[in-house]
């Protein structure tokens, strides 16, 4: 093994990661090369460096914080799970389904009325709009004039 | 209902009864585990005050997902694979408030996790060695915390994080030539 693979093997070496094969390899590797052996001893020494990183224990209440936290998680049983799934699925589309009929039934008998009292409405709207009606404007209005004047000039 | 003591007694076992709703025996997976959790949680993240809050969710991620657990793999494995993804989701989440070290110090603010030991020289090498680990990529330092501190093997340390035996390798070799340049004028 040249140094770059020996170098690259050390940290798995340190943890006795490697097979059989490396590792006597490396071993033979190590003992002829100074540089090698000052790579492994560095990286030991990291190693080594990371053991002052202290743990964290946990509470004594830790259990008990848990034990609330999984009183509270409602578990429902895998096969009322599935059905009560299944029945909430079907009345969903139930409801859609009956809400499209109800729907489409209110929109036709709404437009039919509509259409039913739109034929009275056009005509009294005539009635009330028509140029009859119109034509009566007081006597010496503006628009009295100007209608003289018009049916004047078409008279004559 | 659990027996101590006999080969029922085991994690698969346990796991089972809680799918089931023991709480006993999830109870008894708790109390197994919860130092090995806080210890990995602590040393990823650093942060004393969150590893309360992480571990109880952790737990609580374990006992609704139970049933998932088919004991194709170790328990312990499957249950550092939970705790993984969930110190990295957590550090990735943070990010966006990230506040640096450097910036910290300037404000004379100091984490809890970087409080200086009572020995000023042994609290002055935590907080350097804290500070290394802490700056590791987020994978490099999981795999670097399982494998130093927790012992797991590069087997489960590849099985934990779903990734090969010579990238769990390569994670380590890389972590530690980061931290030996880092802490250079430490060690």
């Amino acid at each position: 093994m040249k140094c770059s693979q020996v170098r690259r093997k050390l940290s798995a070496y340190l943890d006795g990661e490697v097979s059989e094969r490396d590792k006597k390899e490396i071993d033979g590797h190590l003992e002829q090369c100074k540089g090698c052996q000052e790579e492994l001893a560095a990286l030991s020494s990291v190693s080594d460096s990371l053991g002052i990183m202290a743990g964290m224990e946990p509470p004594s209440y830790f259990m008990t914080r848990v034990r609330q936290c999984i009183r509270e998680e409602v578990k429902p049983r895998p096969f009322l799970g599935k059905v009560r799934s299944i029945v909430f699925s079907a009345a969903t589309a139930f409801a859609v389904v009956l809400s499209l009929i109800i729907g489409n039934q209110v929109g036709r008998i709404l437009y039919q009325s509509v259409a039913a009292t739109g034929e009275s409405q056009t005509a009294e709207t005539t009635d009330v709009f028509g140029v009859g009606t119109l034509d009566e404007f007081p006597a010496g209005s503006l628009s009295d004039i100007y209608n003289e004047l018009v049916a004047g000039g078409n008279n004559g | 209902m659990t027996i101590i003591g006999t080969t029922e007694d085991t994690d698969g076992h346990l796991i089972h009864l809680a799918a089931n709703g023991d709480e006993q025996a999830f109870e008894r997976i708790v109390h197994k585990y919860q130092h090995a959790v806080f210890n990995t949680i602590y040393r990823y993240t650093g942060s004393r005050e969150d590893v309360q809050d992480l571990a109880q969710e952790i737990f609580i991620k374990v006992w609704r997902n139970a049933a998932k657990f088919k004991g194709k793999s170790k328990f312990s494995t499957w249950l550092y694979r939970i705790v993984a993804n969930h110190c990295i989701n957590y550090r990735r989440g943070r990010r966006k408030d990230h506040v640096s070290l450097d910036e910290l110090t300037e404000k004379g603010i100091t984490p809890e996790s970087l409080r200086v030991e009572p020995d000023w020289e042994t609290g002055r090498k935590v907080e350097k060695v804290r500070k290394a680990v802490d700056e590791l990529p987020d994978r490099q330092r999981m795999a670097l915390v399982l494998s130093q501190f927790e012992g797991r093997s590069y087997k489960e340390i590849a099985e934990i994080m779903k990734v090969s035996l010579s990238s769990v390798e390569t994670l380590i070799f890389r972590a530690r030539s980061s931290l030996r340049q880092k802490l250079a004028k430490v060690v």
